[in-house]
């Protein structure tokens, strides 16, 4: 019925207009706080949650209790929710959505399942609504009318689907769902019967299962690269922690101090307790065969004859933990002449496995002379400057940056770079690099941009470089 | 108790803190390490450095440097002449990452450290790992961290701390921190550029660098000349372990890097004022001026050049 017809026959009605990226962003929120459950938790929109709980249902003190917890809970945050237990998912659907059964039990004999199916409307089957239409005036109304009639001419009248969601509800066909999160590979938590909030409490607790799980990885003879930290809070919020190793890690220790960072960098509105946390779980993502430990980072430390090259990994784990991952970094060569591309700065992480040597082993330059000049630092961004030169063609006599005018006394240059014409399209310009020093010692990387006549009538002048 | 007695319990005494202070760390005591008072110096030149001879035999190890610019302008002087010390210690020891440290503030005033001319200064960039942070106290506790980390052979930081960041507690606590770890720390205070006597920091070394212009190249044809090597003017300002010896706090020597072979050179003259150009009448004598300071450079003391050289070096233009 339409607003004004609704709002004839009760001219009080509260309306709201509906938000749907709202909603669903608070459906996703549902089905993360499911996750304390079971890690399988699928969205089901628009208004549901589906969980795997197979296995699982024995924590819980059993499958009605566990049902009955969800409901409670739910109500508790103010949803109001019905839930259903079944042997696959497309009748677990049906269920809760059209019948007020519960709960049907994994062995359910045959018969039972197909006269529980018989009973449910055909909407239960979840197919558009133009079919549902088309098979009501055929007459079709409840799937034991479908069950009963030969399967050939349904499927060619009304479309294979309606075939393939018989085969699943009745659990002929696997339906399997698709979990919002990666399921882990390993997977320790601690329930609690008040949150806690401490932060002394979270690292306590957060230690104590990093040795559960570094047992449970040492039984499996694999070693974890990726550790996520899931803290449930007791209203519903879901807080995540994840970190990354350089190496894979199966150290109890380690594990516990690099989560000890990251909850110190996220600080306290980041970790915003509310009313504590009562599940903490420790998941280990990915996971690696352990192999031999040696360390795959490129660079060797080892003073004395004693290796520290697993200590040098150590930091830098914990200071991607501390800072943020893109902010440790390596320089790595790239397939390009132009200077700013020439380097990439890649994150440690990035760069297992890959050497970044750039020279010779011990890192002597040979035939320095004859490498060009390149600045010790690079301007994230060349800055135009004001150059004054004797003619268009020839190198400054002096330029303007920042403000402060600077005499140039020497001079070397011009380094032509051309730009990649294969890579772009439009036009791009020339460069002519110049290594340029002032009267007061100070030394420049400027360039001038545009050949003069042949691409551009103004050629600019930016200065990308500082040497020292 | 008998006289004998009591001193033989104060050598055992005497010797039991010996022992205590030389074991600095728990790690060290374990694998039996001693630790001797003076920890070992790096040279930063070839011999007859005049600042290796200043330093009483060069820079300390394991320890904390800093380095201030005299002027806003010598900023980069300064992160230039705190690089190739960074590749000195770095060379001195085979294997041991280079830690650089730059804060988002540097990288917008400065840039930031580029690879290839970190090679170009005699650092191979695979040793190297670079660090940004956003504010200072993110920059002291990645120092801190770093140097005590036994993998690491030297960290370079560049912090925009202003004088009521850095105290001596802070600076103590990285001086222990880099012998613990047995790494040289090299802090450079961006900031605090005219400020090298007001600083208060527990930091064995303080020099103060101020940008030289380099003994210029001749160029071929008519132009102005080609820059030479990286110059720089170096005040000692403050030095711990002191030599006995009077060191004149407020010389500036000259240096230059070369990069051949990664090590200092004494630059004896450096031209304070622009040589005049394209006038032939000084042309001769120019270029006569010119070998002789180059060979200065080159060549490890002034006793080496002969006496023609030495006349004509020690002409100022």
């Amino acid at each position: 019925m339409t607003l004004a017809d609704a709002r004839a026959m009760l001219p009080a009605l509260e309306v709201a207009e509906a938000d749907a990226s709202a909603e669903a962003e608070l459906l996703a929120g549902i089905a993360d706080w499911c996750r304390r459950f079971t890690p399988l938790a699928a969205l089901d929109s628009p208004d549901g949650v589906l969980l795997d709980v197979s296995g699982a249902s024995h924590l819980f003190g059993g499958e009605r209790t566990l049902l009955a917890e969800i409901v409670a809970a739910l109500a508790a945050q103010g949803f109001a929710a019905r839930a259903a237990l079944a042997p696959n998912p497309a009748l677990a659907w049906a269920l809760a959505r059209f019948a007020d059964i519960e709960l049907v039990p994994p062995d359910i004999p045959e018969r039972d399942l197909h006269k529980l199916v018989a009973d449910l409307p055909i909407a239960a089957l979840r197919i558009d609504s133009e079919t549902t239409a088309a098979l009501a005036q055929a007459g079709l109304r409840r799937i034991g009318d479908l069950l009963m009639r030969p399967r050939a001419p349904i499927a060619a009248r009304f479309g294979a689907p309606i075939v393939a969601r018989l085969d699943a509800i009745l659990g002929i066909r696997g339906d399997p769902l698709s979990p919002r999160f990666e399921t882990p590979a390993y997977l320790v938590e601690r329930r609690f019967a008040e949150g806690i909030a401490r932060r002394e409490d979270i690292e306590a607790t957060i230690a104590g299962l990093a040795h559960e799980l570094c047992a449970l990885l040492e039984r499996h003879g694999e070693s974890a690269r990726e550790i996520d930290v899931s803290l449930f809070r007791v209203d519903g919020v879901v807080k995540h922690l994840s970190a990354g190793t350089s190496r894979p890690l199966r150290d109890a220790k380690l594990i516990a101090r690099l989560f000890r960072e990251r909850i110190e960098a996220a600080g306290e509105e980041g970790l915003d307790t509310g009313y504590g946390f009562d599940v903490v779980r420790l998941a280990a993502i990915k996971v690696e065969r352990a192999a031999m430990p040696q360390s795959t980072l490129a660079i060797e430390a080892a003073v004395n004859g004693a290796d520290y090259s697993a200590d040098l990994a150590d930091l830098i784990d914990r200071l991607g933990a501390r800072l943020g991952w893109r902010r440790v970094l390596r320089f790595e060569q790239q397939e390009t002449h132009i200077p700013e591309f020439a380097v990439a700065a890649i994150p440690v992480a990035q760069t297992r496995g890959r050497s970044v040597a750039h020279a010779t082993q011990n890192g002597s330059t040979a035939n320095a002379n004859l490498l060009p000049a390149r600045p010790l630092k690079l301007l994230e961004r060349p800055e135009p400057i004001e150059a004054i030169a004797a003619v268009p063609d020839s190198p400054p006599a002096k330029f303007r940056w920042r403000r402060v005018w600077h005499d140039i006394s020497a001079i070397e240059g011009p380094e032509r770079i051309a730009p990649e014409w294969w890579k772009h399209e439009e036009a791009a310009l020339t460069r002519d690099y110049f290594r340029a020093e002032d009267a007061s010692g100070q030394r420049f990387w400027l360039f001038r941009e545009g050949l003069y006549t042949t691409e551009t009538v103004e050629p600019r002048w930016f200065l990308h470089g500082l040497f020292g | 108790m008998s006289l004998a007695g009591s001193s033989e319990r104060i050598g055992f005494l005497r010797q039991t803190l010996a022992r205590i202070e030389a074991h600095s760390t728990p790690a060290a005591a374990r694998q039996g390490v001693w630790r001797s008072h003076k920890s070992d110096r790096i040279a930063l030149g070839g011999e007859n450095f005049s600042l290796d001879r200043v330093l009483g035999g060069g820079l300390q190890v394991g320890a904390l440097h800093d380095i201030v610019a005299a002027h806003p302008r010598d900023a980069m002087a300064a992160a230039a002449f705190a690089a190739a010390l960074a590749v000195r210690f770095s060379r001195a020891r085979s294997r041991g990452a280079f830690v650089w440290i730059v804060e988002d503030i540097g990288a917008r005033e400065e840039g930031l450290p580029y690879a290839p001319g970190l090679r170009l200064h005699g650092l191979d960039p695979a040793r190297l790992v670079f660090v940004r942070t956003t504010n200072v106290r993110d920059t002291l506790w990645v120092m801190e961290e770093a140097l005590k980390c036994r993998g690491v052979s030297v960290v370079l930081a560049e912090t925009w701390a202003r004088a009521k960041d850095y105290s001596l507690t802070v600076s103590r606590r990285l001086a222990l921190a880099a012998r613990a770890g047995g790494s040289a720390g090299l802090l450079r205070h961006a900031a605090a550029a005219g400020e090298a006597d007001a600083i208060v920091s527990a930091a064995a070394t303080r020099f103060e660098i101020a940008a030289r212009r380099s003994i210029p190249l001749p160029a071929a044809g008519r132009g102005p000349p080609l820059p030479g090597a990286a110059a720089w003017g170096v005040r000692v300002v403050r030095m711990r372990a002191g030599l006995g010896r009077a060191v004149d706090w407020q010389k500036f020597s000259n240096v230059a890097w070369d990069h051949e072979e990664t090590c200092f050179r004494d630059a004896l003259s450096l031209p304070l004022v622009a040589t005049p150009r394209n006038r032939p009448a000084h042309a001769a004598q120019e270029s006569a001026l010119l070998s002789a300071r180059v060979f200065a450079l080159k060549s490890r003391t002034f006793s080496d050049l002969d006496e023609n050289q030495r006349r004509a070096a020690s002409r100022v233009a």
